[in-house]
This record gives structure tokens, C-alpha cells and sequence, in this order.
């Protein structure tokens, strides 16, 4: 009798906690997940090279980095000069000479000709020393959505400014 | 001896039976040969759910890897283009599907860069999805496609393209040799990684809701409509 009253408490005991035990529900779900990324090489270097000449000489602006970009020179002496452009070279009025295309990753600018214009052979003097210093600059060139350039026109001075668009690196000789 | 006799008397109702059985198996074999029978057969089959993550049409496996074909070998990625990446859901399983899925976009060096600014990673997104807002944070977006993915079919796109600020081209800092003969620029993102990292889900379409909120832990309803 005592046996048969503890098996009915178990029953109801285990009848009572599986009430209390919310149903279960499963669904049916799926998963999948996927990652990559690209690294960014957004530095660019350039040289010149000169080729001197007896009044002048002959300069060419070197990409050298993996990325295009643009280039615009100025040429600086105590004497006169006088550029002579071949091809894509565009003066821009205020000292500079833009190249008016990009030059691509390992390519180069047409030549540039800056030669001394007005030195007669009266004022040659032995052993003077005439400096004609070029600076160049080499701007990145950026895109717009659809892969064009942006800016488009690399004459334009304007971009060649730090506030207006600062992706560039110079260097003087 | 009464007992020996029933004996016998059982013994020989089992020959007769044994013999008969016998016949009767012999006979049924022998039609068994001589016609056609129907076959019936049970085919117990169970449902299945799977979907797969499709790039530019190609499926991508589970922890795959993307962006691999961006651009060609060689090549650098042009800041300010965007590129076509075209990111879609198909659904692989015998059920149909609801979906969502969650885009993180993220700079690493050789590891997570939390300092740099994810939004500077520009994604375009594709009609038919609903952004999850309160979910979405600057590295993660959260989609809900807003219809059901039918069995064997592809979502429309999540994503269309990717691409890089083009104010990365400014931010430089720039030093000048000692003889101001060299003016060195340094961008600030370079050989830096843009990185993309998509997670998709999907649900039955039966009980729907119920298994969102299991599942998700977010009512789904208000992302899809007539979920």
C-alpha cells in the first residue's frame, strides 16, 4: 500500500514538471558567410630625367610608382628661358607647364625643352655659372564613380592646391 | 495408448498441412514467375533547407573568399571608382526561404583597424532589401530581403557595387627634405585593406514569424511585409 502510494506522488511529480516544460519548437534555418579584402597602394613616385644640352635642356618626368597620376613643371633661373614643349604640354600662365594627359604607371612625359634664350656670346663670361632649377610635381589621380578621372583636366590649377586637392608629392631639382 | 493415438492423429493434420503449404507456395512461386507484379514503394524523404551566397553569379562556398576577381592581377584599386560587385542569395534547399543577410565592411592592417573609418568603404546597395536600422551600425548593415526566396531561386541583388572614398586622395601628410629639394606624401589609407564580410541567413516560410523570432530574435514582420 505505502509502495503503491510513493510510485502514484512520482507519476505525479514527473506529470506536473512535464506540464511546466514549455513545448520545444524547432525551425528549420541555414548559414552561410563569406569575407575577402584588397589592400590599397596609394603611394606614387616620380623622377626626372635631364638631358643637358649647350643652353638648355631636356626634361622628362618619370612614373615610377603603381598608380597614374599627373605632372606639371616649372622652371626657375637668373636668366631668360624659354620652354619649348613637345607635345602634351599646356602653359598654364602662371609659371607651370601641365601635361595635359595621365601618365601611367611606369610611363613617361613627352620631352620638355627649357633652354637660356637671350645669352649672347658678348656675355659669356669663363667660368660663370648659370642655374636653371626645375621643380616638378606629381599629383595621385582620383576617379569618380564611373572610373573617369576627377578632376578631368589637369591643367587646371586650381587642383593643384593642398586645399583643393592635396593628393600630390613634388619634388625640386 | 489413447494418448500415442492423438499423437498420431496430430502428427498427420501437420503432414497435411505441410503438404498443402508446400503446394500452395509452389503454385504461388510459380505465378510469382509467370505475371507481373506492382511494385509499391515507399519513398520517405525529408526537407531540407540550404542557400548559397552568390558574387557576380558565381556561388561563393561557406567561408569563401571575396573580392578575389575585383580587379585584374596587377592592378590597383582606383580611388573613387565603384566597382561592380553584385551579391545575391539563391536558395539551394527544398523549402522556400526568408532571408536576411548582414554586410560588415572594415579596414585591417595585420589585424582589425577599429580606429579607421568604415565609411570610407562605399557600398551601393540593391532594391528589394530593408535596412534594419537599429540593428546597422558604420561597419555593419543588416537587410531583410522583403520577399520569400522560392526554392531555386536567387534574390535580387544586396549589393551592386564597392568602392573607396575619393577623399582618401587627401588625406596626406606631407614632409619636406631638409635641402626643400624633396616633398614626400604620405596617404594616410595606403596599403591599407578594405574588407568586405557578408553573413546570410535564412528561415523556412512556414511559421515564418515564429521562427524569425526564434531563430533572429527580432520581429521580422516589420522588415517583410504579410511575413
Amino acid at each position: 500500500m505505502k509502495k503503491n502510494k510513493l510510485l502514484l506522488t512520482a507519476l505525479a511529480v514527473i506529470l506536473a514538471m512535464g506540464v511546466m516544460v514549455a513545448p520545444a519548437l524547432a525551425y528549420f534555418t541555414a548559414h552561410t558567410e563569406a569575407a575577402g579584402g584588397i589592400a590599397l597602394d596609394l603611394g606614387h613616385q616620380t623622377t626626372i630625367d635631364e638631358e643637358f644640352y649647350d643652353w638648355g635642356k631636356i626634361i622628362s618626368v618619370n612614373n615610377e610608382g603603381p598608380e597614374s597620376c599627373y605632372v606639371r613643371v616649372q622652371a626657375f633661373s637668373s636668366e631668360r628661358l624659354e620652354v619649348k614643349a613637345s607635345g602634351a604640354w599646356t602653359d598654364g600662365g602662371d609659371g607651370w607647364w601641365y601635361y595635359n594627359d595621365i601618365v601611367d604607371a611606369g610611363e613617361s612625359t613627352t620631352p620638355l625643352d627649357v633652354a637660356i634664350s637671350d645669352k649672347s656670346e658678348k656675355e659669356l663670361v669663363d667660368g660663370q655659372i648659370v642655374d636653371v632649377a626645375i621643380v616638378y610635381e606629381s599629383m595621385k589621380v582620383v576617379y569618380d564613380e564611373n572610373g573617369k578621372p576627377d578632376p578631368a583636366d589637369p591643367t587646371d590649377a586650381s587642383i593643384w592646391t593642398t586645399k583643393g586637392n592635396p593628393a600630390y608629392e613634388g619634388s625640386g631639382e | 495408448m489413447k494418448g500415442r493415438k492423438r499423437s498420431s492423429v496430430f502428427t498427420g493434420a501437420l503432414l497435411v498441412l505441410a503438404i498443402a503449404a508446400l503446394l500452395f507456395g509452389g503454385i504461388g512461386s510459380a505465378r510469382a514467375v509467370l505475371t507481373p507484379s506492382d511494385e509499391y514503394i515507399a519513398d520517405i524523404g525529408t526537407k531540407d533547407i540550404a542557400l548559397v551566397l552568390n558574387e557576380n553569379g558565381d556561388a561563393v562556398e561557406e567561408g569563401g573568399e571575396l573580392l578575389s576577381g575585383l580587379i585584374a592581377e596587377g592592378d590597383s584599386v582606383k580611388i573613387g571608382q565603384m566597382y561592380d560587385e553584385s551579391l545575391t542569395v539563391k536558395n539551394t534547399g527544398t523549402i522556400d526561404q526568408y532571408v536576411r543577410v548582414s554586410v560588415y565592411k572594415y579596414w585591417t592592417e595585420e589585424g582589425k583597424r577599429t580606429d579607421l573609418d568604415p565609411a570610407l568603404i562605399k557600398l551601393k546597395f540593391g532594391k528589394g532589401w530593408v535596412e534594419d536600422k537599429s540593428a546597422s551600425t558604420p561597419e555593419r548593415t543588416v537587410l531583410y530581403c522583403t520577399k520569400k526566396v522560392a526554392v531555386g531561386k536567387e534574390t535580387a541583388p544586396f549589393v551592386t557595387n564597392i568602392g573607396v572614398d575619393p577623399s582618401l586622395g587627401t588625406m596626406v601628410e606631407q614632409t619636406t627634405s631638409e635641402d626643400g629639394k624633396t616633398i614626400t606624401t604620405t596617404f594616410k589609407y595606403d596599403d591599407l585593406k578594405f574588407n568586405l564580410e557578408v553573413s546570410v541567413d535564412g528561415i523556412q516560410d512556414h511559421n515564418a514569424a515564429d521562427a524569425a523570432k526564434s531563430a533572429w530574435g527580432v520581429d521580422a514582420s516589420q522588415f517583410i511585409p504579410g511575413l
